[in-house]
């Protein structure tokens, strides 16, 4: 059995790599000010509570020390004074596809998203730049009810769902970089799913990094209803820029009673990105949310899927995979906390370094007094393909009840002799081995993508092992 | 009541001085404390934000202002003491007790003597084996997170126990040594265990006391340095009394080829923390690190374990078990090291905790930084209440549910104390763990 030949034709190149000159309709000034603040609020036209709350944001964000833990080397490399905070990339959201401006087709184009898909997709909000320019809903989506459009339309067109909702689960204190987003937000998701109904096909956004040193502080906020059911997924890829460029978004999910979330992201910023991103979920009774985290790409991501279970049976899934590469330092990992009775959750965290590349898994279980009942089951595995990386676990645990059941396990260790052996035994080339036994590794994780996004994730294995072996 | 509170710095300075004017200290030991002196009031009080000390709130302390006991006379061991040193020693080679810092009792055997294993106490080992003890402290390095605390126990250390094995020199029956604290206020338990190559010892270190009518304080550190080939049994049982409010840091150095076992058994205290650490710096060494915890009331118990591979072929493994019962709290937290280069590390770390009320609050943080890929790292964790098959199966059998959940913890735990191999320890160390589970509310 061989490699499929489009495996081995992908380029060492970073394939995204291009960037389309645009002419910005607004172009903020650099660094971060209350004067920045008040004009991006100013231009959207936001109402006084979302100014105030952006300024208050602001100045949590100055208070905040940078985080001491984490890679503090490469945190402090980040410039707040030198990155644009705003950049409007059109006046006007595009109603249908035609609207949509040419140049900004032209980068679907190149980033190869097929006609037959968009078709397909329930709605595509691919956020370009720091708005979302393009958004459609499928009628029938918007005859249930379900409302899916960018978060600044969102706050136009909803004012009291948002209001209640925005900032509750992540709040402006939580850290220093949900602060910053919270303060300078713009652009994001936002999707309200009415009780009972159920959205069938996933609801997509795709996201891109362009103009240099330009910051994306997208926020997403979902809130699925009693006995709804909605899947999101975000899948990033960005163009190289010589300069560093610093994402922080912030994710919010609501899952009231009995309501079943899954988020999907694909990360894949490219390797000069900070992508420093709080997501975090709230389970109402017998709710579900699954996190399905895949980080590829960046320098470094600091990113932690939570799940706050606060009714009794909810139930969070998270399932992490990191790749780091050379320079690369994907610090991931989960956050569970079972605030109520008879909640459970599984955490399943897989991990590959190489070439130098770090990646840690940091993690938190949390069991609050009174929460009796709880299950809750942790596996991280990681694969160590060479002497020069790095893998670090630092799981945490905290229970404050007797009558709960933990499990912790993890695994370090290189690619097994025997499976190499056994495959090179049929045929197969070092490399095109260990590039089947990564994809077997991550396969976990890829059964749960649809399939676009699973080839995609097996297309960039297989271009991160090129040259790795032999 | 000992005259040990004292306030201004200057104290500790007069007092270190004294102490080592009393003990007879030859000028190399003198300047150690001084230097160790410094250090401690150098280093600033560790920060709540540090996250080594995340989970203990020291922010009462006022370190600079506790002052040693000076050991003035030879106290005589109290009769509790008397009692355990009495039952275990016909069938150990050598006991030593410590009453408040001062050498209260030393008994070796004849045989011991000849093949010339050295079981003393500091002062004693400073004049006798200048050469060998002062080389083993100028080379300790310590954890910085810990500097504090080590700094003031080696500032302030009196009594304490010095065990130099001669290369060869297997010894089959088991040594002892016994601190306490009566009327000082103040501990500083300080053992040092050099094994030349191809030795075996096992030693109990005991630190023990009945509860305690005020507040007390205690910085111990332990030393252990494995030859190579060298074989160490060690076991620290720790049974201080209510009020006592402990600090613990111990750290061996792993030569080629050398097997370490510690056993940690933490039964006492009000508070206790520990960091027990072993350096694996040379080829074949291996490490096997076990601890027991048991707790009660409100109890706080915060442990560390480190096991550092610095260099390939080297093996550690880990098994911390914690009950907890009443208001309990016990974190433990453990970091597997993996330094680049070290290949063929094998290391392994499995932490279980036993939660038996639903006050008692259990964390975990089983750590692994693995900077080398031919290794096999693997470590668990579990945090789980009673089994309730087990009790129904034992109710079943007609035993009460009380004897049915104390036999539940005891073999919980009974597994580590079994991995101590001298028959006499581990039936002391036994009995103390199946005592204290029997007082509880079962």
């Amino acid at each position: 059995m061989a490699t499929p030949q489009s495996l081995l034709d992908v380029g060492t190149e970073y394939q995204y790599g291009f960037r389309d000159e645009i002419e910005y309709v607004y172009k903020a000034e650099k660094g971060l000010s209350r004067r920045v603040v008040e004009m991006i609020s100013h231009m959207k036209g936001e109402p006084d509570w979302m100014r105030e709350f952006r300024l208050r944001a602001l100045e949590i964000f100055l208070k905040k020390p940078m985080p001491t833990w984490g890679n503090t080397k490469l945190l402090s490399e980040i410039h707040f004074d030198d990155i644009y905070y705003y950049i409007k990339p059109a006046e006007k959201q595009g109603r249908s596809w035609e609207e949509v401006p040419e140049q900004i087709k032209n980068t679907f184009e190149k980033l190869g998203i097929p006609e037959a898909e968009r078709k397909f997709l329930a709605g595509v909000s691919a956020q370009y730049e720091s708005e979302v320019v393009y958004h459609s809903i499928r009628e029938d989506l918007e005859r249930q009810g379900v409302i899916f459009m960018d978060m600044d339309s969102g706050l136009r067109e909803h004012p009291d769902l948002v209001r209640r909702w925005f900032g509750k689960v992540v709040p402006p204190a939580d850290n220093k970089f949900a602060a910053l987003n919270s303060a300078v937000w713009s652009g994001g998701s936002f999707i309200y799913v009415p009780p009972g109904v159920h959205v069938e096909i996933p609801l997509q956004a795709y996201f891109r990094i362009n103009a240099e040193n330009m910051g994306q502080f997208e926020r997403t906020l979902i809130i699925a209803d009693e006995g709804s059911r909605v899947h999101y997924i975000e899948g990033c890829t960005a163009p190289i820029y010589s300069t560093d460029s610093l994402h922080s978004a912030v994710v919010e999910l609501i899952a009231l009673k009995g309501a079943h979330i899954r988020y999907t992201t694909v990360q894949n910023w490219s390797k000069n990105v900070y992508n420093l991103v709080t997501k975090r979920a709230v389970a109402y009774e017998d709710a579900t949310v699954e996190w399905v985290d895949g980080n590829l790409g960046s320098k470094l991501t600091m990113k932690y899927p939570s799940v706050y279970m606060v009714g009794k049976g909810a139930r969070g899934d998270i399932l992490s995979v990191a790749f780091a590469g050379p320079g690369q330092h994907q610090d991931a990992g989960a956050k569970v906390i079972h605030a109520a009775p008879y909640t459970t959750s599984t955490v399943v965290s897989k991990s590959i370094s190489k070439g130098g590349g770090r990646t840690t898994y940091r993690g938190l279980v949390q069991v609050d007094e009174g929460a009796v009942g709880v299950k809750c089951n942790v596996r991280c595995d990681a694969l160590l393909l060479d002497e020069f990386s790095r893998s670090d676990t630092y799981p945490t645990m905290n229970v404050k009840e007797d009558d709960v059941r933990i499990e912790h396990e993890a695994t370090v260790s290189k690619v097994g002799e025997e499976q190499l052996f056994y495959l090179m035994s049929r045929g197969l080339s070092e490399q095109e081995a260990t590039t089947m036994i990564i994809n077997g590794f991550f396969e976990p994780f890829a059964k749960e993508l649809p399939l676009e996004y699973a080839v995609e994730l097996n297309r960039l294995i297989a271009l991160e092992m090129e040259g790795s072996v032999g | 009541m000992g005259n040990t509170l004292m306030t201004a710095s200057p104290a500790g300075l007069e007092r270190i001085k004294t102490i080592s004017h009393h003990l007879g200290e030859p000028d190399w030991a003198s300047a150690l404390r001084r230097e160790a002196w410094q250090r401690f009031m150098e280093t600033p009080m560790p920060s709540r934000t540090h996250e080594h000390w995340r989970r203990t709130d020291i922010s009462h302390l006022r370190l600079e202002d506790i002052v040693p006991t000076v050991p003035t006379r030879t106290p005589a061991p109290p009769d509790w003491l008397e009692e355990t040193i009495r039952v275990g020693a016909r069938r150990v080679a050598g006991t030593l007790a410590f009453v408040d810092g001062a050498l209260a009792y030393s008994h070796v055997t004849d045989s011991l003597r000849k093949q010339g294993v050295i079981f003393t106490d500091w002062a004693q080992a400073v004049h006798s084996h200048p050469d060998i003890v002062r080389r083993a402290m100028e080379q300790l390095d310590y954890d910085p997170a810990d500097e504090k605390f080590t700094a003031m126990a080696r500032a302030y250390a009196t009594g304490g126990t010095v065990l130099l094995v001669p290369a060869g020199v297997r010894l089959t029956l088991p040594l002892q040594t016994f601190f306490t604290a009566t009327n000082a206020t103040a501990v500083f338990p300080h053992t040092l265990v050099i094994l030349e190559e191809g030795s075996r010892v096992t030693l109990l270190d005991g630190l023990l006391s009945p509860d305690l009518p005020t507040r007390a304080f205690g910085s111990g550190v332990a030393d252990l340095i494995l030859g190579e080939g060298a074989e160490l049994t060690y076991v620290l049982f720790q049974q201080w009394g209510r009020g006592m409010e402990y600090f613990h840091h111990q750290r061996a150095v792993l030569g080629r080829d050398s097997h370490l076992t510690t056993i940690t058994v933490a039964l006492g205290a009000s508070l206790s923390k520990a960091t027990i650490e072993s350096v694996l710096c040379s080829p074949g060494a291996v490490s096997d690190m076990l601890g027991v915890v048991f707790g009660d009331d409100n109890q706080h118990f915060d442990h560390h374990t480190v096991q550092l591979h610095t260099v390939g072929n080297t093996t550690s493994d880990l098994l911390f078990k914690v009950a907890l019962d009443g208001q309990a709290y016990s974190a433990y937290s453990g970091l597997i090291r993996i330094e680049p280069g070290a290949q063929k590390a094998n290391a392994y770390q499995r932490n279980e905790n036993l939660v038996l009320s639903r006050q008692a609050h259990a964390e975990t943080l089983p750590n692994l930084e693995i900077e080398a890929n031919d290794v096999r790292c693997t470590h668990g964790a579990t945090v789980a209440p009673m089994d309730t098959e087990q009790m129904f199966y034992l109710m079943s059998r007609g035993l009460a549910p009380r004897d049915a959940n104390r036999l539940i913890v005891e073999g919980f735990l009974q597994p580590v104390l079994d991995r101590i191999s001298a028959k006499s320890l581990r039936e002391m160390v036994s009995a103390k763990v199946d005592e204290k589970i029997a007082s509880g509310r079962f």
